[in-house]
């Protein structure tokens, strides 16, 4: 009974151990395949090969755990997790393995994070810049138009001016003709005087003239009267010789009138040149008044004149410079509308970066979720039209974003930060 | 001279031909026959110890005529000589005397008829030395009695 149960046990334990070796070498083949999964069948191994099946499982496990994890976490990363970390707790070689792999991640995770905010600066100054180059192109066409104004205002101006200077100019003309004839008049004045002297000198000699006329009439008057008394002494002899004499004293009488007659003529003219000649001068000094007034007028007016000219010159530069500003303004004009064009397409560009990089989730986000600051171009509907998507990257911490009230702290954040991110990149 | 003498006497008889003159603004006149002849503005020579309304002498083709300011003599207002000024000299009872008056006239033929006497202001005013008083037309021309008026000068002028 024992030999035989020895000799059945024989065979049983011979038995056993071609079971487990079976077992073995098919785990063998199936961890050389990468099959760390495959166990050992233990109902079929005998009691004696179960411990050492454990034993090959406990080792299997220790290696393909950590391996799991790590495959686990790699293939979130490969989804775009990057905030998945190795948590498991391992010894050795696993732990060195361990610590590379969370390192990795965690400079990935920190770079895509920079990245991220840096993103949202650019878009955010881009963004900006966009609307500051707006306004000044709109200033700048402001201007331009403003320029335009005042430009047309000068060439008013100056046709003013022109017009000034040329009235100036012949007003001064006119004043030396007015001159020149002024003088003539006083020439004229002076000829007068001497021919109304002369005149007088004349009606002097006449008078001299008429006076011994007037003298002989006297006489042959009473020459007649004499012999018209000797006629009347003669008595009737004499009655012709009366007659005779009364004609020639008739003859003396009547030139004795003329001569009277021509006198009151005489010294009536004589007067009368005398009115003249004191005419003459009231004249002569209005003429030389009006003379110096004409001078001082021409003066005045070449004056206006010359004044008129060198603000005709100066409203030339005034225009030639509002004509330089006009240009420099219309290249600010230009280069402000490309200056805001190039800030959206940078802007634009900003934006694809975030989408880039909101495609990866990462650990610390409620840094990577900055509110636009809620002006400039886009303004407040911009903010919020932006609003739900950042939102996803506050882990609900910050809700759907109540930009205007958050942007101020957050462009505090990036301003103060900024330096580091970028000496980080 | 005898027919002048006649014509004197016969007062109706007093028209005929006369010198007539201006004294003071009034016309007078003088017998022609009386009057010898007219002269103009001469120097006169003054007389001392005269009568001032006896001017002084004259000489006249070598005869030296005594020359009475008529004017003065009959009360009249005094004229300042002019060039106008003349003496007539007149004949009276053999004697010259030049009459100074303002400026003589004309030789007038006056009718008897227009010849009145001289009106009677009254036994205190002389008038004796008017022979007339002749009008024509509106104006009055007093016609002096030569002898009476300048006789009673030869005297003063002779002392």
């Amino acid at each position: 009974m024992f030999n035989f149960r020895r000799r059945s046990q024989e065979n049983d334990v011979s038995r056993a151990r071609a079971v487990y070796r079976r077992e073995v070498e098919r785990l063998i083949k199936a961890y050389k395949q990468g099959r760390l999964s495959e166990r050992g069948n233990l109902e079929i191994l005998d009691d004696a090969f179960r411990p050492m099946m454990d034993g090959i499982h406990e080792v299997v496990e220790a290696i393909s755990a950590p391996m799991r994890e790590c495959i686990e976490v790699l293939e979130d990363v490969a989804s775009g997790d990057l905030s998945q970390r190795v948590k498991g707790d391992y010894e050795g070689d696993h732990a060195r393995m361990k610590r590379a792999l969370n390192q990795a991640l965690e400079s990935l995770d920190q770079g895509m994070m920079q990245v991220n905010q840096a993103s949202y600066q650019v878009a955010s100054a881009s963004e900006e810049i966009a609307s500051g180059s707006q306004s000044l192109a709109q200033g700048s066409s402001h201007q331009a138009a403003t320029l335009e104004e005042i430009s047309a205002s000068l060439q008013e101006v100056y046709s003013m001016t022109k017009q000034n200077a040329a009235n100036a100019q012949e007003a001064s003309g006119l004043g030396e003709d007015a001159r020149g004839a002024t003088e003539k008049g006083v020439d004229s004045m002076r000829k007068l005087s001497s021919a109304i002297e002369r005149i007088k000198n004349s009606a002097d000699q006449t008078s001299k003239i008429v006076k011994t006329i007037d003298e002989i009439a006297f006489q042959t008057n009473l020459l007649a009267l004499n012999a018209a008394v000797e006629a009347a002494r003669a008595g009737e002899a004499g009655r012709g010789f009366a007659v005779v004499a009364e004609e020639v004293r008739n003859l003396a009488m009547r030139s004795a009138e003329a001569a009277k007659s021509t006198s009151a003529l005489i010294d009536e003219s004589v007067s009368n040149a005398d009115d003249g000649v004191s005419t003459n001068e009231e004249v002569l000094g209005a003429l030389k008044a009006i003379e110096q007034k004409v001078r001082k007028v021409t003066e005045v007016m070449s004056e206006i004149a010359a004044a008129s000219e060198q603000q005709e010159e100066g409203i030339e530069e005034v225009n030639g410079a509002v004509e330089r500003i006009n240009q420099v303004t219309q290249q600010t004009a230009a280069s402000s509308q490309e200056s805001a064009a190039t800030a959206q397409q940078l802007n634009s560009q900003a934006e694809e970066l975030l989408a880039l990089v909101r495609q990866f989730k990462l650990s610390r986000v409620q840094l990577n979720g900055p509110q636009r600051p809620s002006q400039g171009l886009y303004g407040a509907a911009a903010a919020s039209r932006r609003s739900p998507r950042t939102a996803g990257y506050h882990n609900g911490e910050d809700g759907d974003g109540d930009g205007s009230s958050k942007s101020d702290e957050l462009m505090t954040y990036f301003d103060s930060d900024s330096e580091s991110i970028l000496k980080d990149f | 001279m005898t027919a002048g003498a006649g014509q004197h006497i016969k007062r109706s008889g007093l028209g005929g031909k006369y010198l007539t003159f201006f004294l003071a603004g009034g016309e007078y006149g003088l017998e022609i026959l009386k009057v010898r002849e007219i002269i103009g503005p001469t120097p006169i020579t003054p007389v001392p110890r005269t009568p001032d309304y006896v001017r002084g002498v004259v000489n006249l083709r070598g005869k030296l005529i005594p020359v009475v300011d008529l004017g003065k003599k009959l009360a009249l207002d005094h004229q300042s000589d002019s060039q106008e000024t003349c003496i007539i000299v007149t004949e009276s009872r053999q004697e010259h005397i030049g009459a100074m008056v303002d400026r003589v006239s004309e030789v007038l033929d006056i009718d008897a008829d227009d010849i009145d006497e001289a009106p009677d202001f009254g036994s205190k005013v002389r008038t004796d030395y008017v022979l007339g008083i002749a009008k024509s037309g509106s104006r009055v021309k007093i016609l002096l009695d030569v002898d009476r008026v300048l006789s009673g000068d030869k005297p003063d002028v002779q002392l």
